[in-house]
């Protein structure tokens, strides 16, 4: 008996993480061109509020976790367009875009290093 | 590519008028192709500074203006020195490094735990951030976090913590040291406990049996410790460990580039339990006190036509007094243990730079062992002493046949073991050569399938020539997410009867050796085969990336040492079909916000074996035992990770033949929690961290039998199923200087 309230006690620690505070989920699109615009990307949104952000390079995907009170998700688009990158909904800070590597700029995909 | 790079950073390099920016990629060649190296060093010569490249290959570095060389380097690979004068962006392609003699792994991403895609063994890597979540310090304490592998007590009075992998006891476990044996014969029993935590970089740990080029030993699987080496980013390391018995731990290492060529670094340890403590009033020490020192120094040399060497000297001593407690008693039991141990190491090979898929490669090992353990007073004792030597070499070429899809490793072996070993009125003595030669064939026939198959004939001068086969299959789906694997092997091993046995003697049994008459007393070869199947496959739960991984392993005995202590006695035997071990494991890891991980296990044991003739479970073995571990950060570099562990009944010794079921009796259900949190600082290279084990103070009532009277004919302290003494607060620092980067 006792064993099985640590075991609940334990997963509800685990799963509170999971459902504080008003999180969404949302999905859209980067357009980055190649890995090394994915570790980029999501230092950039390793933010307060931020619990989740992973883009995958074939899809061009973001997947987001983040709280609705601190940002909306036109603000975090526009992080990403601050960083340079344009997504599926708002255009790039264009100086920002000229200041990234070639192989991150659109069209710059046959400059990336090789894909395994 | 280059070109476009350099003419890219003229940008930034207006900005930084007394540094210079560099930047590249690093790659490892394989199969003509480049594979992006994770986590590769890249030192700025004459300064300290560096940076580690990203999952990309990708770095970044700011170098001074003066600078004209960087060294990029990586763990099993030849480092380079690169002239980067007028240069501002670079390609570096590293070789892998000959002599290492193991496989070569190519880390895709940065976990500090996880099975690698690529390997076709059921491996799982772990880093030092992983067994840094477990209290404390030797490595045979360190497995807690990790399902695969089981750690328990051997007996209520020594404190020593023995592993388990599949169901089986330790020593059926490979053990190595960067690919060399290193925990086997005399050393296996204490030998985890000599390896400090702080002193290992990483550890590999593979289910089934291991690769032919490491030897005939693996019989449930093989566990690989990676030690922090000369060429590296630490520079000087200083850890301590205190907890609330008492027991302090210190570990110091410092480390030298003494030129291009050559890297040393000199490893100190001191360990001390200098308090007597007994909370379960049983009138014996929940643990030892004990003094350990330890040494180590590493050489290592990087010429440049490939030529790579490494030159190592160990020594450990440690003493331990266990048993009844307190100076007003007249001749207490005790249990004094002595080890010490002293090792030389040695490692040279050559790579071939316009051929990454041939190396030649060679290892050699002298090691000396001597140990005594006294169980009883000045008056009324029994003394278990044991001495040997052990030599070793190994040579093994490596290349392809064909093209890279056709590889192969060939090499001969030496092994010699001079043992002598005495308890009471036994003694065993035995001095055993094994050559060897073994030849690998590893084939890729498309880029989904890989097949391992290797063979390895042997000649023992006391057992004649055996054959060892080992087969390795892993096929991985198209879009990488779903790896298979299932292997086949079987494996041998000469056991020692007392020394692998020294906790079993602390109980008033008298000890019975019973082997075949056609057998010499003392002289016997285990055998087994294993085989296993597994599947690892990542898939999404909503937006959390998931991996579950399952598994199956199966171990059957032909011939082995049985301890058998179901009677009156302590019957060592030898035993024909004996044990069956079937294992099967279930684990899920999830990632559900940024920082947070989250691993559930749980795992099925059906281990049997023959006792009096009749085939009934093993003792001490659960067979159901359920694993969740927790682990959360957050920015500031705070870490919170609890690990609760629930172990299901486990049969207790002692059966009556004579009645229903053999009257067997179980132990209850229990938890055994543990929690830490550690805090890192980003100014200063320390970290802190406190915790606590066996957070809720279960203990096992009475784990000894007939303390009271320990000279009686009823003691017996080797019936132990779970923790002895409670809960345990501990806390420490890791002060770790490594080789900054210059933001």
């Amino acid at each position: 008996m006792k064993t099985t309230k640590y075991v609940m006690l334990t997963l509800l620690i685990a799963v509170s993480q999971l459902g504080m505070a008003k999180s969404v989920v949302t999905e859209f699109k980067v357009k980055g061109q190649c890995g090394e615009c994915k570790s980029r990307i999501e230092k950039a949104l390793d933010l307060p509020g931020i619990s989740f952000a992973t883009w995958d390079v074939d899809s061009k995907v973001i997947t987001i976790r983040y709280n609705d009170k601190r940002f909306s998700e036109a603000q975090i688009h526009t992080i990403i367009n601050e960083l340079g990158y344009a997504t599926d909904k708002q255009q790039a800070n264009k100086t920002a875009e000229d200041a990234l590597p070639k192989c991150c700029r659109p069209g710059g995909a046959k400059h990336c290093e090789p894909k395994e | 590519m280059k070109n476009i790079l350099i003419g890219a950073l003229a940008l930034f390099t207006v900005f930084q008028a007394n540094a210079k920016h560099l930047s590249g990629y690093v790659y490892a060649q394989d199969k003509k192709k480049n594979i992006p190296l994770e986590g590769a060093a890249i030192l700025e010569l004459g300064q300290p500074n560096g940076t580690t490249t990203d999952g990309n290959g990708f770095f970044e570095i700011e170098l001074n203006v003066n600078t004209t060389q960087i060294v990029v380097s990586y763990v099993s690979f030849v480092s380079d020195t690169i002239d980067i004068t007028k240069k501002e962006a670079i390609e570096i392609v590293l070789q892998p490094i000959a002599g290492n003699l193991g496989v070569v792994e190519l880390n895709k991403r940065r976990r500090t735990y996880g099975i690698r895609t690529l390997d076709p063994r059921t491996t799982l890597h772990l880093r030092e951030q992983e067994f840094q979540k477990a209290a404390c310090c030797n490595l045979s304490e360190s497995f807690e976090n990790a399902p695969a592998i089981d750690v328990s007590f051997t007996d209520a009075v020594t404190g020593t913590k023995q592993i388990k992998m599949l169901g089986l006891d330790g020593v059926y476990t490979s053990i190595s040291r960067e690919f060399m044996p290193s925990v086997r014969g005399l050393n296996a029993y204490y030998g985890l406990s000599f390896i400090p935590a702080a002193w290992v970089e990483g550890i590999q740990i593979t289910k089934g049996a291991g690769s032919v080029v490491n030897g005939f030993e693996s019989m449930s699987g093989q566990i690989n410790i990676e030690m922090k080496k000369p060429y590296g980013r630490d520079q000087f390391m200083f850890d301590q460990f205190v907890s609330e018995s008492g027991r302090s731990e210190t570990d110091i290492m410092v480390r030298r580039d003494l030129s291009k060529h050559v890297a040393t670094s000199l490893f100190g340890r001191f360990g001390i339990r200098p308090n007597e403590m007994d909370r379960n009033n049983d009138g014996f020490m929940d643990n030892p006190t004990s003094t350990q020192y330890q040494l180590m120094n590493r050489w290592q040399f990087h010429g440049d036509n490939g030529v790579e060497g490494q030159l190592n000297v160990s020594y450990n001593k440690d003493e331990k007094t266990a048993g009844q407690f307190g100076p007003e008693r007249l001749n207490p039991y005790n249990v004094l243990i002595d080890n010490e141990q002293f090792d030389v190491w040695a490692k040279l090979g050559k790579a071939f730079k316009d051929k990454p898929y041939k190396s030649l490669g060679s290892q050699y090992a002298f090691n000396t062992i001597s140990s005594k353990t006294v169980y009883g007073n000045d008056s009324v004792q029994k003394v278990l002493a044991t001495k040997g030597q052990t030599a070793y070499v190994n040579l093994m070429y490596q290349s392809i046949i064909g093209n890279t899809n056709h590889g192969y490793k060939a090499g001969i072996s030496f092994i010699a073991d001079w043992v002598e070993e005495s308890f009471d009125t036994f003694i065993v003595d035995r001095q055993e050569m094994v050559p060897g030669a073994y030849f690998e064939y590893t084939m890729k026939p498309d880029s989904l399938w890989i097949l391992v198959s290797g063979a390895r004939l042997d000649y023992s001068n006391l057992f004649g020539f055996f054959p060892t086969f080992r087969f390795h299959g892993k096929r991985n789906s198209k879009d990488e997410k779903t790896a298979l694997r299932f292997s086949i092997g079987n494996g041998r091993r000469t056991p020692n009867f007392f020394a692998q046995n020294q906790n079993l003697m602390i109980s008033s049994k008298p000890v019975v050796l019973n082997t075949k008459a056609n057998e010499t007393v003392g002289i016997i070869q285990e055998s087994s085969i294993n085989m296993g199947v597994s599947i690892q496959q990542k898939f999404k739960i909503s937006y959390i990336p998931s991996e579950l991984q399952l598994d199956f392993f199966r171990t059957t005995f032909y011939n082995e040492l049985l301890t058998n202590r179901e009677g009156s006695t302590l019957v060592l035997e030898s035993l024909k079909n004996g044990t069956i071990a079937n294992s099967a494991q279930a684990q899920l890891d999830l990632k559900p916000a940024r920082r947070t991980e989250l691993r559930l296990a749980y795992r099925l044991f059906d281990v049997t074996s023959v006792y009096n003739g009749n085939r009934v479970v093993k003792p001490l073995i659960s067979r159901h035992r359920g694993f969740v571990n927790v682990t959360q950060s957050n920015r500031s570099k705070w870490q919170f990770s609890s690990t609760l562990q629930i172990y299901g009944p486990q049969r207790v010794p002692g059966l009556d033949f004579a009645a229903e079921n053999f009257d067997a009796q179980y132990s209850p259900v229990f938890p055994m929690l543990n929690a830490q949190i550690s805090k890192r600082f980003k100014k200063k290279p320390v970290e802190f961290y406190v915790g606590v084990e066996n957070l809720l103070n279960y203990k096992q009532s009475n784990p000894i039998l007939g303390a009271a009277n320990p000279f009686g004919s009823n003691f017996d302290a080797t019936s132990v199923w779970g923790p002895v003494f409670g809960r345990m607060i501990y806390g420490g620092f890791r002060y770790r200087v490594k080789i900054e980067e210059k933001k």
